[in-house]
């Protein structure tokens, strides 16, 4: 089981993917799929193990998320 | 010897840092890409350095609100976003004495459209807002005060820090097209609300680059509304910055070359003093009127000259033919300015500078200008 991440807007998903760049959080860009939302086209998986790690990264850089289990 | 004898940076600049082609050129031909619409690498990149020039631009304005900067075609688009996009009825703007007709043709449509009256605010000989007598002036129903930051005709540099600090809650406009790049700016310390820009001036950027600041988004509405790849299942633009005011594709080339324009910036090749000694040489020409500021401190990177008897016109003719030195000549798209300083309907002879021209450019210039109306 996965996490699907999802933004607001490109600007935050980019600011994301970059924070989990420079902090080597592993994630793996995605479309986000038709029944969660038409919101920006991109979003992130993110393993288990480093929810907790990713959520306090974006809270600390102020980016709005959604989160959703995903398998 | 060589020298550079395009002196319209003013109008646009030239040359660009050789970055700025480059970074355009990848774009073009290796990056691609579009902003935010898709999830593929090729657009992740294309949008992250979208946001880092942005970012870039935070930097520059002197502001942390990084996602209340928005890129659009040019300073006149970002112009008319504010100004038609803030609710101004029937209030007075205040406004300098210099400003360019991006502000100007708004305030006008404004002026019939919306019952807003247009006022000038004081200043010295040389348009400089005066501020000792600011506190003289009505705050009574002005909903706005536009500054053109530096004027594009004699260079002068106004005062922002001391009107905003005048104008207290009353929000204050600035035009940053001239100065940026060139003058330090401070969005955030000066309590700055609105400002707009260029990318293809001051900053070494390509034309189709510019974009414009508001601290307060909630008062302004959008004036494009169209894609913007968020909020896609619904009709409405989103309320999520930047997203709210750049619908459409934005132009991610000329974005790019903006970056690298902003990270690659040159060393000055001039010093100030070689700029104001040929601005104090040129001033010494007889029947010579050189529109300048009054004070060195409030002097930007340009200045006009006029001449008792050699119309503007012929003036900038003969730099051209006889030296190659290019110029602008005529009113600069800023009539209120040439009206502020005496010099309509005829207009002045622009001599504006880059960080790419030297001494021995700035000399070439002055002695063109001697030899051509001694």
């Amino acid at each position: 089981m996965n996490y699907l991440i999802t933004f607001p807007n490109a600007r935050s998903a980019s600011k994301a993917s970059k924070l989990c760049d420079g902090h080597g959080i592993v994630s793996t860009v995605t479309a986000v799929p038709e029944d969660i939302s038409s919101e920006c086209g991109i979003a992130l998986y993110i393993r288990p193990e480093e929810k907790e790690r990713f959520v306090r990264l974006m809270l600390q850089n102020d980016i709005k998320i959604s989160i959703y289990e995903r398998n | 010897m060589e020298y550079n004898l395009y002196f319209d940076n003013a109008a646009t600049s030239f040359p660009k840092p050789p970055e700025t082609a480059f970074f355009i050129s990848n774009y073009l031909n290796i990056a691609g890409g579009t902003y935010g619409r898709s999830s593929y690498e090729r657009v992740i990149r294309a949008t992250s350095f979208v946001e880092d020039c942005r970012d870039e631009m935070a930097k520059i304005l002197g502001t942390r609100f990084n996602d209340h900067i928005f890129f659009c075609q040019n300073a006149t688009m970002g112009a008319n976003t504010l100004l038609q996009g803030l609710s101004l009825q029937r209030g007075r703007i205040l406004i300098s004495p210099l400003e360019h007709n991006a502000v100007m043709r708004p305030l006008e449509k404004l002026e019939k459209e919306r019952g807003i009256t247009t006022e000038l605010l004081p200043c010295h000989t040389d348009g400089r807002i005066h501020a000792e007598m600011l506190n003289r002036i009505s705050l009574n129903n002005v909903v706005l005060i536009i500054i053109n930051h530096q004027s594009n005709v004699n260079g002068v540099i106004q005062p922002l820090a001391e009107i905003k600090k005048w104008a207290g809650a009353i929000p204050v406009m600035a035009d940053v097209s001239q100065s940026l790049g060139e003058v330090p700016f401070f969005a955030d310390k000066w309590n700055i609300d609105y400002l707009f820009f260029t990318g293809h001036k001051g900053l070494l950027g390509p034309t189709g680059t510019g974009g414009f600041f508001a601290r307060n988004t909630q008062t302004l509405a959008p004036l494009l509304y169209g894609g913007t790849g968020s909020n896609s299942d619904s009709y409405d633009m989103p309320d999520i910055l930047p997203d709210k005011f750049e619908a459409g594709t934005p132009n991610i080339a000329g974005i790019y070359g903006l970056y690298g324009a902003l990270t690659h910036r040159p060393e000055c090749r001039h010093t100030r003093n070689d700029f104001l000694s040929c601005i104090d040489e040129i001033s010494h020409i007889p029947d010579i009127r050189v529109c300048k500021a009054s004070e060195n401190e409030y002097q930007g990177n340009l200045f006009s000259v006029t001449h008792k008897r050699i119309k503007p016109s012929q003036l900038s003719y003969q730099l051209f033919h006889l030296y190659g030195i290019e110029t602008r000549q005529g009113l600069h798209c800023a009539p209120l300015a040439h009206k502020t300083l005496g010099t309509f309907p005829d207009g002045s002879v622009r001599i504006s500078c880059s960080p790419y021209h030297t001494a021995g450019d700035l000399e070439y210039m002055a002695n063109a200008l001697k030899k051509i109306l001694s």
